[in-house]
């Protein structure tokens, strides 16, 4: 990546997952699909490491919450294209519920004004 | 292997990675206008270390633990084959000490650990009499019914107490089945024995109602020995009617295979069955008869009991009634409490070989992690976490136990049913065998030495500079230096515990040389014994004379025979003793012999006084007795005792004759006095043993007697002729197989330390090469090289004699029960352990010392 820009934040544990279901609800996506959209829908804030997508994605298939098969990339390259499965979807529902919770609940102790985030 | 078992191919993970950098490569020249190498080079940069990313990917789809196992144990195979000399050795040395170790513990664990196969075994204790003092012969130790009786009925220390009957024995009673006829050995017990024991019939049912009684039906309870081997294990046995000793009797059950009175009480007899005793003045007019078992009442403690019992055989002196002292013992004790102390020894002893083992081990590994260094290095630095190496490291001992594990179970197994199969005159040998208590201490016993020997080396690592070793020729000399430490810390450990083993198997073996040496006051060699009073029954006593009359002349005929005689009891076996009034009311209780003319020269006794008995002494004739020295000097200490009368049981003998003492009981019991009766004036006497004594061996004289006896009567059982010094060789053979398995143990250890000390100079004399041509060199002489060597190697040794002797003196007190006719600091033992042990260790240490003097300066100093 030519910029590295200072203020990119590294992924917490466990948030790729929901991210990187999140992402295939549009559709299927190859691996570097995947990186880039997550990056680009942060804004470049999020900066995803191409070293725990893969383990990442590997364990999504193992839960069978997504599934894989070899296809042809638009500028004709062989590519593993992930996609969403049934189970997926209900993981991702119950996963943004979840994430809603937490941001609120650590929005409401880190801004003791009340204010919100 | 992955969690659903179908895995993706490592190779299809590949693939996805060169696609995704191909993908990025692409982006990059699109959006950033980047040249195409360099966006190659920049998306192969960013997706970071890709052999890094394949192997998390390789461990998310494995057990990783499992797999790391797998390969460790490849690992550990491919290298300890590669050493297969180390490994073929230290399994070798493992199994012995494991097998070793394992055997003796299985057969503690049968004698002194295991509960008796009782119910609540800890509340059963033996009593016996203790009117001769402590030290006897316990068949002698017994009681009469009346006292049983009281204490049954009055002692409150007790649920009850039962009896078994001492006089019964080997080969008494007769079995006629189907027309044959069985020698078979009854054991008689009171009623409520198998109560009192909690010991249930295995088939039918105990012995009821009349059946106990005197003059009521013969009921009895088969062993379960008999049952098999008489009848087949035919479980319609219950009920049947049978015929002993011509008479009938009904089999009401079969007793467990558990309930084992000669393993127990007895070692090496065998019951067949079991018949009631019954408790009344009649069998209380047979005397002193009974050996007791009480169950202790609940809270009460066995001095309280022996004080009520003291006290209640006190207050009854009344009615015909024999002397009681009571003597009470826990059951287990009076069991296997006599092998304690050697079960202690045994058990100590492979300790310390086992010790030794792992420090052998231990050693040969650390001079072996030694020269691996380099290839623990090479691995450090392709990236093997420390953990890992302790790991890999703790696997390959691991590996090493397990091997060494498995050949001493397997000895074990076969050590373990030679035990069980010889019993070697031990109790409860037929329970020796490798159970879960033993295998539970066996696989603590591998893991532990596991550890040993893995941590050791692996603990080296943290010393070890990686960068240093993998130079050519670098050598990390601070850790060298302290692994010598190390190294001659544990040698001097093994020579330091083989010999504390060498002075205890030396005692030992002083002991049983003094034992052996004893004089008897009789010569088994060369005589041979067997029984031939036959199973039927004489019309009168005179008949029964005559018919052993004319059995002893048949044999004295016989070619080779030099003298023979008849006795109702053998040396070291059953025994019995009756009181005795002499001159001025001393009395005494000598052990009773019926014996024929000519049993003193046949059994080579020495008379010194007087003549042995005759022809004349008949029936009717005047009754005649010979004592030995011990009872003349006892009743007549001032006085020749010839001519003298003894009171004794139904006659008045006089005496006629002096023999010197005869070691009657136990080969390491003094002989205690001793009155012989002719078997023609005696009619007390059940067994009838014929000696016969020849000039030249044994073998031929079996022959001759056995002839002659067929000759005579066919129906006498001549198979079983014994050699009269197998039965004393049989009666100290518990004293033989410790003495034996002890000096197995030390010369193991010797062996070991000898190794040990072989390996650790050896290795020190191949690091010193360089020095050593220096030497050389600058003109030091072959011999000032092999005595500077030498000097080391005695160095350790002499310090781990130092050590072992101070240790070994320390214990050996340990040891005094156990022997006989040396002390526990005897010098002899003292002395020549340490130097044997200094001999070996200079053995060991000479051929690396004259390894070194022939160190050619050039080639060493070239290298």
């Amino acid at each position: 990546m030519p910029t590295q820009p200072k203020d990119r934040i590294e992924l917490l544990q466990g948030t790729l997952d929901v991210l990187i279901l999140r992402t295939l609800l549009f559709g299927k996506r190859h691996g570097q699909g995947i990186a880039r959209a997550i990056q680009q829908s942060s804004d470049d804030v999020l900066l995803v490491d191409h070293g725990s997508l893969y383990p990442a994605l590997q364990r999504l298939e193992v839960k069978r919450w997504i599934t894989a098969a070899w296809g042809v990339s638009e500028n004709n390259r062989r590519a593993r294209y992930y996609e969403l499965t049934k189970r997926g979807r209900q993981r991702l529902v119950e996963e943004t519920r979840n994430w809603q919770r937490l941001v609120q609940a650590m929005a409401r102790v880190l801004d003791l004004d009340g204010a919100t985030a | 292997m992955s969690p659903f078992g179908m895995r993706r191919p490592d190779r299809d993970f590949a693939d996805e990675i060169e696609s995704h950098v191909a993908l990025e490569a692409d982006r990059l020249v699109r959006e950033e206008g980047m040249h195409p190498d360099e966006a190659r080079y920049a998306a192969t940069r960013a997706f970071g270390n890709v052999v890094d990313h394949q192997e998390r990917f390789y461990e998310s789809v494995r057990w990783m633990w499992l797999d790391r196992w797998i390969r460790d144990i490849r690992y550990a195979l491919r290298s300890l084959r590669r050493d297969l000399g180390l490994t073929i050795y230290a399994t070798l040395i493992l199994g012995l000490g494991i097998g070793a170790t394992v055997t003796v513990f299985s057969v503690t664990n049968a004698l002194l650990l295991r509960p008796l196969p009782f119910d609540d075994p800890d509340r059963l204790v033996w009593i016996s009499n203790g009117e001769w003092g402590r030290g006897q012969a316990l068949s002698n130790l017994t009681v009469q019914v009346n006292h049983l009786v009281d204490l049954r009925t009055l002692a409150r220390s007790f649920t009850d107490v039962a009896g078994f009957h001492q006089f019964d024995r080997d080969g008494d009673h007769t079995l006629r089945m189907s027309g044959e006829a069985y020698r078979i050995t009854r054991l008689r017990v009171t009623e409520n024995l198998f109560s009192v024991l909690g010991v249930r019939p295995a088939l039918g049912r105990p012995f009821a109602g009349e059946e106990t009684q005197d003059g009521g039906p013969l009921a009895i309870l088969l062993t379960h020995g008999a049952w098999v081997s008489r009848f087949a294990a035919d479980s319609g046995v219950v009920g049947r009617a049978i015929t002993i000793d011509d008479a009938p009797a009904t089999v009401v059950g079969v007793l467990p295979a558990s309930f084992d009175y000669g393993g127990m009480f007895d070692p090496g007899r065998r019951i067949d069955y079991v018949q009631p005793f019954p408790l009344s003045e009649e069998t209380n007019r047979t005397g002193n008869t009974l050996a007791l078992v009480g169950r202790l009442a609940p809270g009460a403690t066995i001095e309280a009991a022996a004080a009520e019992a003291t006290s209640l055989a006190g207050r009854s002196t009344s009615d015909r009634r024999n002397a009681f002292v009571p003597v009470l013992q826990p059951l287990h004790e009076r069991v296997s409490g006599g092998f304690r102390a050697a079960m202690y020894l045994l058990t100590g002893a492979v300790t310390l070989v086992m010790l030794i083992v792992c420090a052998n081990l231990a050693n040969l590994l650390l001079a072996r992690g030694a020269t691996r260094e380099k290839e623990v290095a090479v691995r450090a630095a392709l990236g093997a976490s420390r953990r890992r190496l302790v790991h890999q490291m703790l696997t390959e001992s691991a590996v090493l136990t397990g091997l060494g594990t498995a050949l001493g179970l397997l000895l074990a197994i076969a050590g373990t049913r030679l035990f069980a199969d010889l019993g070697a005159g031990l109790p409860l040998v037929s329970g020796v065998r490798v159970d879960a208590a033993v295998l539970g201490i066996t696989v603590a016993a591998a893991t532990v030495t596991t550890f040993v020997l893995g941590l050791l080396p692996a603990l080296r690592l943290s010393s070890v500079a990686f960068g240093e070793t993998l130079k050519e020729g670098g050598r990390s000399a601070s850790s060298g230096r302290r692994q010598g430490v190390v190294r001659n810390g544990l040698v001097v450990t093994e020579v330091a515990l083989a010999c504390v083993l060498l002075v205890g198997a030396g005692l030992l073996l002083r002991s049983f040389g003094k034992l052996t040496d004893v004089d008897l006051g009789f010569e088994p060699e060369r005589a041979v014994t067997v029984r031939i009073d036959p199973s039927r029954r004489f019309e009168s006593s005179e008949q029964r004379a005559l018919y052993f009359a004319a059995a002893l002349q048949g044999v004295r005929d016989a070619p080779g025979v030099h003298a023979a005689g008849l006795t109702d009891v053998l040396p070291m076996a059953f025994n019995r003793r009756w009181c005795v009034q002499g001159l001025e009311d001393r009395s005494l209780c000598p052990y009773v012999r019926v014996v024929s003319d000519g049993y003193l020269r046949a059994m080579g006794l020495l008379l010194t006084a007087g003549r042995d008995f005759d022809e004349a002494d008949g029936p009717d004739a005047r009754p005649v007795a010979i004592v030995n020295e011990a009872m003349a000097a006892a009743l007549w200490p001032d006085a020749s005792p010839l001519e003298r009368t003894v009171s004794i049981y139904p006659v008045a003998p006089t005496v006629v004759g002096v023999v010197r003492g005869m070691r009657h009981v136990a080969v390491d019991q003094e002989a205690e006095p001793e009155i012989f009766m002719p078997m023609r004036q005696q009619s007390d006497y059940h067994a009838v043993h014929l000696i016969a004594r020849s000039t030249d061996g044994p073998a031929g004289l079996a022959a001759s007697v056995r002839a002659a006896l067929t000759a005579f009567d066919p129906a006498i059982p001549v198979a079983d002729v014994h050699v009269v010094q197998d039965i004393v060789s049989a009666s100290v053979s518990p004293r033989r197989l410790v003495m034996l398995l002890l000096t197995g143990f030390a010369g193991f250890a010797l062996v070991l330390a000898s190794l040990g000390i072989y390996a650790v100079i050896s290795y020190s004399v191949t690091q010193r090469r360089r020095e050593m041509g220096i030497r050389i060199a600058l003109g030091a002489s072959p011999a000032e090289l092999r005595t500077n060597v030498l000097r080391q190697t005695l160095r350790l040794a002499v310090l781990g004699v130092a050590l072992g002797v101070a240790g070994a003196a320390a214990l050996a007190g340990l040891l005094r029960s156990l022997l006989f006719g040396v002390a526990a600091s005897d010098p002899i033992t003292f002395m020549t352990a340490p130097l044997v042990l200094l001999g070996v260790a200079l053995l060991a240490g000479y051929l690396p010392a004259s390894r070194a003097s022939r160190v050619n300066p050039t080639t060493a100093l070239a290298q």
